[in-house]
């Protein structure tokens, strides 16, 4: 893990135990950014690298808990890795803390290995989450390339017809269908049929499956 | 013994008496009453043969007397045997000395001499004679009676002064026993009230014991990271020994607050007697938000102080004190338990109020007492809270009291309640 292609925001009230945290932190090397408060945190720029957020479970003034906040990322849909850290948690907090998908809950005085690991944990997942997301991106870019015939021609393909079927389907002679599949392979970067149906359930696990795929069936 | 049975009055025998059959048993007071008899028996007797003697010392000096002064009259002797018998013997033998001294004067002084003759001419003389003789003895046996009844009424008054002595030296003792008593209860109350005061201290430190160990725990955690900080700089090649620095000044200024936190609860567990001193109200206030800041944050209660006493200072037992804004403080907080729709507001305000009394106000925004109650929330047990014992308030009652204030609780508009304490200002010497 290397300093600057990640980052760790440390939230705390606590100026002092903020300041710890901070020191902590950098003095395993890694890039640490101490906020006071949870409105500091979502105004803050978040750079597009793999961070994890170290968080207080209760927040003066505001009478939103760290649970709370959790919610409200998620809500929100920033998928920050959350490693709570609390001077006064019970069972009862942590359950509800973990199943709102935190990586860990650990209790004040923290211990150092506890809490690295946590952080990395957290800056694992976040990683991977990214690598997802830039890989999904890179082949939602491929599948914006394919034009409205050839994704047709996909979403049939998908469906296991062959390219005779595919061709009585769309109204098209069989070798324009094999023509369009040439297309197909080439744009999305396909070696095989299997590569390109691989990628095309990625896509569609991930919810933005073309709405032609539909009619098509 | 027996003597001293018949000097006492009646009342007080009867007593004695009824104290030797438990003590003694029947039969020696039997013994003591037969002996009492018999020596009374020969006590009588005595007296008729001392009566007799006398009259026969009175022949024993009359008779001779004749033959020196013949034809003088020479029978009073025989006056002094009667009064002498009367007087000594009782009524009995001085009867039996004047008859016996008559036949006596008659047969010796008399003609003829030496014959008992009653004749006319004698008969006369010898009567009137018997006449003086009892006459005498009247007198003295009068006279021997109140001499006699003067003596038991003395007796009786010495026993009685004797028996109203003991009497009231004992009231006396049982007054003192009584003040002593009383004195002792007044001690062991004042002690039970510090022990009382001090156990409520010890519960509401109790209550706050959560937010206690947040503030104590968070330097904790402060120390904790920056000690592994400092080791991770040391293990660094080459070691960074400014950031070890850093990390060992910031241990330092942790510790120091985990110790302040630790003084200031110690300082509230501490003794049970109070010490009346100069203390700042201020001070106070500042003290007890520190200890319960952490808890009232968590609450979502937002507190706002303003000190605006000129002279803050005033007479009192610093922790009696801090307990008594403690326990209003806390009870401000339960009153804002429920509050959802506006802000959990809680104002702390020191004031003067004229010369003599700093005014400190606690209003918190809670939904108020009910007016009907309002006169019994400092009474003991009183209290509207499910798991409430009802002591804060009237624990408070109890500190203002005894430092010679006031304290008071007044509904706010539209909501929330106002406890007002007032405490006699310090004369500066």
């Amino acid at each position: 893990m290397t300093d600057t292609e990640s980052l760790v925001f440390v939230v705390d009230d606590d100026a002092q135990v903020r300041r710890s945290l901070v020191n902590l932190l950098r003095s395993v090397s890694m890039a640490v950014e101490a906020l006071a408060s949870t409105e500091e945190f979502l105004s803050y720029p978040r750079p597009n690298i793999p961070s994890c957020l170290v968080l207080d479970i209760r927040f003066p003034g505001t009478r939103q808990s760290g649970l709370d906040f959790h919610r409200q990322l998620t809500r929100e849909g920033i998928k920050i890795p959350v490693v709570f850290v609390t001077g006064h948690g019970d069972v009862p907090m942590s359950a509800c803390a973990m199943k709102s998908g935190a990586v860990d809950f650990l209790l004040k005085p923290v211990r150092e290995r506890k809490l690295l690991e946590a952080i990395r944990i957290g800056l694992e997942k976040d990683r991977r989450r990214l690598d997802r997301e830039q890989a999904m991106q890179a082949l939602n870019a491929k599948f914006e390339l394919l034009t409205p015939r050839e994704r047709d021609v996909l979403g049939l393909l998908m469906l296991g017809l062959m390219n005779k079927q595919i061709a009585a389907e769309l109204n098209l002679s069989e070798v324009m269908v094999k023509v369009h599949r040439g297309h197909i392979m080439h744009k999305m970067q396909a070696k095989t049929l299997v590569d390109l149906v691989r990628m095309s359930d990625a896509i569609q696990i991930a919810g933005l499956a073309p709405a032609t795929m539909d009619s098509g069936v | 013994m027996l003597s001293k049975l018949e000097s006492v009055p009646a009342q007080f025998r009867e007593t004695t008496r009824n104290d030797f059959p438990h003590r003694h048993g029947y039969s020696r007071l039997r013994r003591a009453l037969t002996t009492w008899a018999k020596y009374r028996r020969v006590r009588r007797a005595g007296a008729y043969l001392l009566a007799i003697a006398a009259v026969a010392v009175a022949c024993m000096i009359s008779v001779p007397l004749r033959y020196f002064a013949a034809g003088m009259p020479n029978q009073f002797f025989f006056f002094a045997a009667v009064m002498f018998s009367a007087w000594f013997c009782g009524a009995g033998p001085g009867f039996l000395s004047a008859i016996l001294s008559t036949m006596a004067v008659d047969y010796f002084l008399l003609r003829p001499l030496y014959k008992l003759d009653f004749g006319p001419q004698d008969i006369l003389w010898s009567l009137s004679f018997l006449a003086c003789c009892l006459f005498a003895y009247k007198i003295s046996l009068q006279r021997r009676r109140v001499e006699k009844a003067l003596k038991r009424a003395g007796a009786e008054l010495e026993e009685r002064v004797r028996l109203r002595s003991t009497e009231l030296e004992t009231a006396n003792k049982w007054a003192i026993s009584q003040i002593v008593e009383r004195a002792r209860a007044e001690v062991a109350l004042g002690e039970a009230q510090s022990e009382l005061l001090r156990f409520s201290r010890i519960i509401t430190i109790g209550e706050t014991t959560a937010a206690i160990a947040h503030e104590i725990n968070q330097p904790l955690t402060a120390i904790a990271a920056n000690a592994n900080a400092a080791k991770n700089w040391l293990n660094r090649t080459p070691p960074d020994i400014e950031e070890v620095r850093t990390s060992l000044a910031e241990i330092a200024v942790a510790a120091d607050r985990a110790g302040e936190v630790i003084g200031r609860v110690r300082s509230l567990m501490r003794r049970s007697r109070p010490e009346f001193e100069q203390v700042d109200a201020n001070e106070i206030v500042e003290n007890v938000l520190a200890l319960a800041g952490a808890m009232l944050l968590e609450r979502g209660i937002i507190v706002t102080k303003t000190f605006a006493a000129k002279n803050q200072f005033v007479r009192g037992d610093s922790i009696q004190l801090q307990q008594l804004i403690l326990n209003l403080v806390n009870n401000a907080a339960e009153a804002m338990a429920g509050v959802t729709d506006r802000s959990r507001d809680l104002q702390i305000r020191t004031e003067n109020e004229g010369e003599s009394a700093v005014v400190i106000r606690v209003i918190d925004a809670g939904d108020g007492i009910d007016p009907n109650w309002l006169g019994r929330v400092f009474t003991p047990f009183y209290t509207t809270r499910q798991n409430g014992m009802g002591m804060g308030l009237a624990i408070c009652r109890t500190i203002v009291e005894n430092h010679g204030g006031g304290i008071s609780a007044t509904p706010q508009s539209p909501y929330g309640t106002e406890f007002r304490v007032s405490l006699p200002i310090m004369v500066q010497r």
